[in-house]
């Protein structure tokens, strides 16, 4: 027996198939590994990049909400009338203590620069209705001191990568926007809030 | 015989020459694509890491720039000209925001279309979050109160230096701030640090000599009702300079940044920020200038300002206006005082400034097709470092608004 075994072996010589699958499944394990790591990477990138738009978005908004302060200056002991419609994003603390989740209406200023609540991929303003639109910008303003102090929050969000995207979620969540807020599987969410006072002239 | 061919037959058992080949063959195809992924994978790790590298260089830019921009004007004044506090009034004019659009200082590819840089330069208390008190001013000495927390922050003669010389030999300018609410600018020629707890007094040593109320004869634009009431006592003062950004390079001054390839050292451009002590002119502080955002290659800014609505004007009647990026008539909101004469510049009318800022990988990439911008309003994604080189630089964007609340805080318009 012993010799016959010996004979047989030595004609196979080599691998048997097993040993040669166990070793490519090495191989493959290895090479998937780098590039799922190579995916990985693209991917943590593309993530922070995002997330540095986003939230460069959404201090801008809070800057731009700030300055718009600037513009409510009344009521004061001159003026007893309230100015809050002079300004481009506030004006609906005038008749509305909290004004919930709002889209900011896009504002311009004859043919100069162009304000929406939406953003591109590279953080330009778009129209919230473009489909180039990447980040969108909901804000909620509520007077805390009448006449005196308001407190003015912006979220900023984006699809996840692989997210679904329900239609309500067109144009920027217009129609979901009291409601979307609590979705953290399909988009992403930068929040800031800021208190904002009436400037006094 | 069977058995003797076997024995003599086992020595020679081995591979022909077919199964060799083809064994080299497969074996070749095995390494060449490991090779080949492997190869891959490094430079896709390499090009990751430099982005990542580069998003990180671009948010600490910003965050300095923010924190800079947003002091602007900070104890100090919009316009020293058409701010009606400031009394009386300098000859040389300060302003809290100046932006310039000079010649590139660093020549680069023309084929870098649309981009041109600003030059930013603001101007407030930089060196201290304090104002001090001043305990009494004679001629050209103000001395000043010892006994208050602002003074208890500065513990040592070297931070005194600091704080209102800008280093060694340094002279600042000094707002001096009345109980009557009008200030004046006055240089700082010198000083005497005392401690907290010392029974002797700080002094600083100014030019010109503090206007006090009643002086009107010295030339005052207000006549005598012009400055500092009493002797000074219960004013303040606060150091003010001027802190600049542009794009540049200072491979000079910072070698250890810069490539010691002598071509990429000078394809490199950084966002530069340096300070000035206002002699009256700037004059940069020796070792002021560090590089806040390496590989930044261009920086441009639209701003939000108020044209001003007549008090009691009807309301619903908005009073901002923008000026958007790349626009020549920003001169004529935060252009140069000195240059573009005090009727056309209105820094003061300033609210907010949006700034944009680009910086590129440090690299050229060979695979990155360089595609020239079309037009201005395409955004910057692609440099030309090298235009004698194959592919491009990527670059990442940063806009970002700043609210100028020192500024608005005067409501000037």
């Amino acid at each position: 027996m012993s010799p016959r075994l010996r004979r047989r072996s030595r004609a196979s010589g080599g691998y048997t198939l097993v040993e040669v699958l166990a070793a490519l499944a090495v191989l493959g394990a290895g090479l998937l590994g780098i590039v799922a790591m190579q995916g990985a990477a693209v991917g943590a990138n593309q993530r922070a990049h995002e997330i540095t738009m986003a939230t460069a978005l959404a201090r801008r908004w809070q800057d731009r909400l700030r300055r718009d302060s600037y513009q409510w200056n009344f009521p004061s002991q001159a003026n007893p009338v309230s100015n809050l419609n002079n300004t481009w994003y506030l004006g609906q603390l005038l008749t509305v203590q909290d004004t919930n989740w709002i889209q900011p209406p896009s504002r311009t200023d004859g043919a100069q620069l162009v304000e929406h609540a939406a953003a591109d991929y590279f953080g330009n303003d778009v129209s919230p209705i473009s489909s180039d639109a990447y980040y969108c910008v909901h804000v909620r303003l509520a007077m805390l001191v009448p006449n005196q102090l308001a407190r003015a929050e912006v979220r900023v969000w984006w699809y996840r990568q692989g997210g679904q995207r329900p239609a309500a979620y067109d144009n920027c969540g217009q129609a979901a926007l009291t409601t979307m807020g609590n979705d953290t599987t399909n988009v992403r969410w930068v929040h800031v809030t800021q208190l904002l006072q009436r400037h006094e002239l | 015989m069977s058995a003797r061919r076997r024995r003599h037959a086992a020595p020679q058992a081995g591979y022909t020459l077919v199964e060799l080949m083809i064994a080299v063959l497969i074996t070749s195809i095995v390494v060449g694509s490991l090779y080949s992924v492997s190869k891959q994978a490094t430079e896709t790790f390499n090009q990751q890491q430099r982005t990542a590298e580069m998003q990180l260089r671009l948010r600490f830019a910003m965050e300095q720039l923010r924190a800079d921009i947003a002091r602007a004007g900070f104890m100090s004044t919009p316009n020293s000209f058409s701010d009606p506090r400031v009394c009386p009034k300098p000859t040389t004019l300060y302003q809290a925001v100046e932006v310039s659009r000079p010649a590139p200082r660093i020549p680069l590819p023309s084929e870098n279309r649309f981009v041109n840089p600003v030059t930013l330069r603001l101007t407030g208390n930089y060196a201290s979050v304090d104002e001090y008190s001043v305990a009494g001013i004679t001629g050209g000495t103000i001395v000043l109160q010892n006994q208050t927390p602002q003074w208890a922050r500065i513990t040592s003669a070297a931070q005194f230096n600091r704080i209102f010389l800008g280093g060694a030999g340094g002279r600042r300018l000094l707002r001096i701030t009345s109980p009557n609410g009008q200030s004046q600018f006055v240089q700082v020629i010198g000083g005497v640090y005392q401690t907290a707890s010392s029974a002797a007094l700080p002094q600083l040593l100014v030019t010109p000599p503090p206007v006090l109320v009643g002086d009107g004869s010295s030339g005052s634009s207000a006549g005598a009702a012009c400055g500092i009431t009493g002797l000074g006592t219960g004013s303040t003062v606060a150091p003010i300079s001027m802190v600049e950004y542009a794009i540049d390079n200072i491979s000079t001054t910072l070698p250890e940044l810069y490539s010691t390839d002598a071509l990429e050292a000078a394809a490199k451009t950084d966002l530069v920020r340096r300070e000035f002590n206002l002699l009256p002119g700037p004059v940069e502080i020796p070792g002021s200038a560090r590089v806040v955002g390496e590989y930044a290659v261009d920086l441009d800014v639209a701003l939000a300002i108020d044209v001003g609505n007549p008090l009691g004007s009807a309301t619903g009647m908005v009073s901002m206006r923008t000026i958007p990026f790349s626009d020549t008539t920003i001169t004529q909101v935060v252009g140069s005082l000195s240059t573009v004469g005090t009727g056309t510049a209105r820094p003061e009318r300033l609210r907010s400034m949006i700034v944009r800022l680009s910086i590129r990988d440090r690299q050229q990439d060979p695979a990155f097709p360089w595609v020239a911008r079309p037009a201005s309003t395409y955004p910057l994604t692609r440099f030309r470092v090298f235009d004698d080189r194959l592919g491009s630089a990527r670059v990442r964007t940063l806009t970002t608004e700043v609210a100028v609340p020192n500024v608005a805080m005067r409501n000037l318009r």
